[in-house]
């Protein structure tokens, strides 16, 4: 058995941390190669080459990009502290960075793509602004840095262009020469090659801090190919995270509802770095991956034999996570094989009410959710906070399905109070369900669709949507079906408590859809969940 | 009489024919008696577990010395060595660098040539080992490497050439051994199928040396 010294030695527990910016983790201990081997009594001889994997991962999620672009948003300074400690724990693993792209477009265009973020994100980190003046420069498809891109920029560097609307007006020129000014460039009011490699280099260096620096050398090929052939590349859309079904996929194909795809696409966009074991080096000739400029044939070259099976939308949906059979491209599964980080994680929105139907904005809460299947990450986390101004209380990475003990007050109840506080008094509590419908019909791309398309509702899923529109949880489905029929207005012959299509309609609409309460006011306070993911950009 | 021993895990010519008093595995395996064995194992240093060696009788040879003088007699044993190439994945192979190989008996101090390899003597009864390189330290098998046409022999030299990931507790993967065995088919320019059909066999007994 292979046992790394530097691996086994380290205190504590794997670093796992998810959140909406990203995730960062120590890949578990890895089962280590033992050697067997056979004794020469000629020539003969054995070999050894030690398995190549990387010890942890860094990955951003799209958010934290433009839309369509691969300009770096400011927001990713969020996350880089992650990647600081990422780098304290494993002094000297060599990093390769990997762009992924969604399905939507063509194989070519979405290597690029991909391919253009792991860059914008190499660039930064080993603050080279040429990389970013190469992006900048050749704009690609929907990716034209233009002057927005200098816009936010400095804007963050508070030389306040005024807006980010890529026009050159007076509040920008003016920004710009404020910036040209303190940089000792001519002050020409618009962003030359000079001035733009100032700009950027700045925003890196503010984006970064003073703690994180990297270098080409800190890299798996260590910058010895010019293109960063090792050092980054894309993987377009081969390796997703999240397929959708047959069936959703035919749905979401559907020109008008391009927004909605594009939503629910979202958890392939991401840009992943793999630290590897420390004195890991690479000969670019060598490295599987193409340079990001280079067509798509050498990815090809590296599919499972099934590859095309895996990346093409089947009968069910799937996530990698759980089928582990969504990648196209062998040498990357080989290598995020052990991830616990290239997984899809789920924003949960769970709407607060009192008793009247009031919509709580502000309101303190507390939830505790348990996962159905807990892994590391997600062991009955708690977390804590006020809802926000739509009185939606806002849970990141909740594993799906899962149940969430929901407790929270009316805003303002106690402004003193911190919502940590293991003792507080909540004035309202529930157990809310996560995940009401089976597997197989696929409506968390439905948000929004009416009952066109609706899937046929277990007497399960029915008895869950009634509890979280607070439906007494002890009292007998029949019962509670009644009720709920009674509450919104049908005839008493219609108030059978069976889940026949009407009431199983109304309960989809009243539950799921529903932005405002309904008509009538319930006996019992009523959180009202919305489905994942609906993640705020 | 002709005896017969069969072949246990771990077991391989030199240490069988050291159980029976042999100092020279050749004395075996070239036995008339052993032409079928040979037929099917190439290597006397790779057997399989329920294979046939059969031990010829032990000669006893006479020779006549006169007394009160000084004679020599050369013992001819095999020298036995544990050869293994040093390789890092999609790079130059791991040469001129130190290397321990911890025996049961001795801990030998040892440098990789500019190929990786590194060579050491052994006996016929050594078979655990740990080898340290690289800041790594490896459990090594002597005399566990199965022939390339059986499933084990495939899944150690997968394993010993890092295509193999998967668990090494006993169970066996089956993605895992897929993707190893296509991984090693992408490298090797045979046809990626996943099976490890004769070419493939033949290719991985060459690129593993044994």
């Amino acid at each position: 058995m292979v046992r790394d010294p530097a691996m086994s030695d380290r205190p504590g527990e794997n670093l796992v941390h998810i959140t909406a910016l990203g995730t960062a983790a120590d890949h578990p201990d890895r089962d280590t190669q033992l050697l067997r081997v056979a004794p020469a009594t000629e020539d003969q001889k054995n070999t050894f080459r030690p398995a190549f994997f990387p010890v942890a991962y860094w990955g951003v999620r799209e958010i934290l990009f433009a839309f369509d672009s691969s300009f770096v948003s400011p927001r990713i300074a969020g996350h880089l502290g992650e990647l600081l400690e990422l780098r304290k724990r494993h002094p000297g693993a060599p990093l390769s960075v990997f762009g992924h792209a969604d399905p939507v477009g063509d194989d070519d265009y979405n290597k690029q793509l991909s391919g253009r973020r792991a860059q914008a994100i190499y660039g930064l980190l080993t603050r080279q602004p040429g990389h970013w003046e190469d992006l900048y420069s050749h704009p690609f498809g929907g990716d034209d840095w233009g002057l927005r891109a200098a816009q936010v920029a400095l804007d963050t560097l508070e030389f306040t262009p005024g807006n980010f609307d890529g026009k050159l007006d007076e509040a920008t020129g003016a920004a710009i020469r404020n910036f040209q000014n303190s940089n000792g460039l001519s002050e020409t009011g618009s962003p030359g090659p000079k001035t733009r490699e100032a700009l950027f280099r700045r925003y890196m260096e503010k984006l970064l801090g003073n703690e994180l620096r990297l270098a080409p050398k800190d890299f798996l090929a260590k910058g010895n190919d010019e293109a960063g052939k090792g050092d980054f590349q894309g993987c377009g859309a081969f390796n997703p995270l999240l397929l959708f079904s047959r069936d959703a996929q035919k749905r979401l194909d559907h020109p008008n509802k391009k927004a909605q795809r594009n939503h629910a696409n979202a958890p392939n966009r991401r840009v992943v770095i793999f630290l590897f074991r420390p004195d890991s080096e690479v000969d670019p000739q060598k490295w599987p991956c193409p340079r990001v400029k280079e067509g798509i044939a050498g990815c090809k070259r590296r599919f499972w034999s099934d590859g095309q099976a895996r990346r093409a939308p089947q009968a069910k949906r799937r996530e990698y996570n759980d089928t582990e059979d969504t990648f196209a491209c062998r040498f990357y599964d080989r290598i995020a094989g052990a991830s616990p980080c290239e997984n899809v994680a789920h924003v949960v929105r769970i709407r607060l009410f009192d008793q009247t139907r009031a919509v709580l904005i502000g309101a303190p809460f507390e939830a505790t959710i348990t996962p159905k299947h807990a892994t590391l990450a997600n062991q009955g986390q708690t977390a804590a906070g006020f809802s926000d101004h739509n009185g939606d209380a806002v849970l990141f990475d909740v594993a799906v399905p899962s149940t969430c003990n929901m407790r929270w007050s009316h805003a303002g109840s106690d402004p003193n109070r911190s919502t940590s506080q293991a003792a507080a008094q909540f004035e309202y509590e529930l157990d809310v369900f996560i995940d009401l419908t089976e597997r197989d019909e696929d409506d968390d791309e439905n948000e929004g669709e009416t009952a066109d398309d609706p899937g046929v509702m277990t007497l399960e899923a029915a008895r869950r949507r009634l509890n979280n529109l607070g439906y007494s949880p002890g009292s007998t489905i029949t019962r509670s079906l009644k009720l709920f029929q009674q509450d919104i207005g049908l005839r008493p012959e219609e108030q059978t408590g069976e889940l026949d299509s009407k009431t199983a309609d109304r309960l989809r609409h009243h539950h799921d859809i529903l932005r405002n309460p309904p008509l009538l006011p319930p006996a019992e306070p009523r959180p009202k969940p919305s489905r994942p993911p609906a993640q705020e950009s | 009489m002709a005896v017969s021993h069969t072949i246990k895990q771990g077991e391989h010519l030199s240490s069988v024919a050291l159980k029976y008093g042999f100092a020279n595995y050749k004395t075996v395996w070239l036995d008339e008696s052993n032409s079928g064995l040979r037929r099917i194992r190439k290597d006397p240093n790779v057997l399989y577990p329920g294979d046939v060696v059969m031990i010829p009788e032990r000669t006893t040879k006479s020779v006549d010395a006169p007394t009160a003088k000084i004679h020599v007699f050369r013992l001819v044993s095999s020298d036995l060595k544990l050869s293994i190439v040093l390789l890092q994945f999609y790079n130059r192979p791991i040469g001129s660098t130190d290397a321990v190989l911890a025996l049961s008996e001795s801990s030998d101090s040892l440098t990789s040539d500019a190929d990786g390899l590194i060579t050491d003597a052994i006996t016929a009864r050594d078979e655990t080992a740990e080898l340290r390189v690289i800041g790594l330290e490896v459990q090594v098998r002597i005399g566990h490497l199965d022939p390339v046409d059986t499933p084990p022999g495939q899944l150690a030299r997968l394993t010993n050439l890092g295509y193999y990931l998967g668990p090494t507790n006993g169970t066996v993967d089956p993605t895992q051994v897929r993707s190893a065995v296509e991984e090693f088919q992408c490298d090797n320019q045979l046809t990626v199928d996943g099976l490890c059909g004769p070419r493939t066999q033949a290719a991985l007994e060459k690129v593993h040396g044994s």
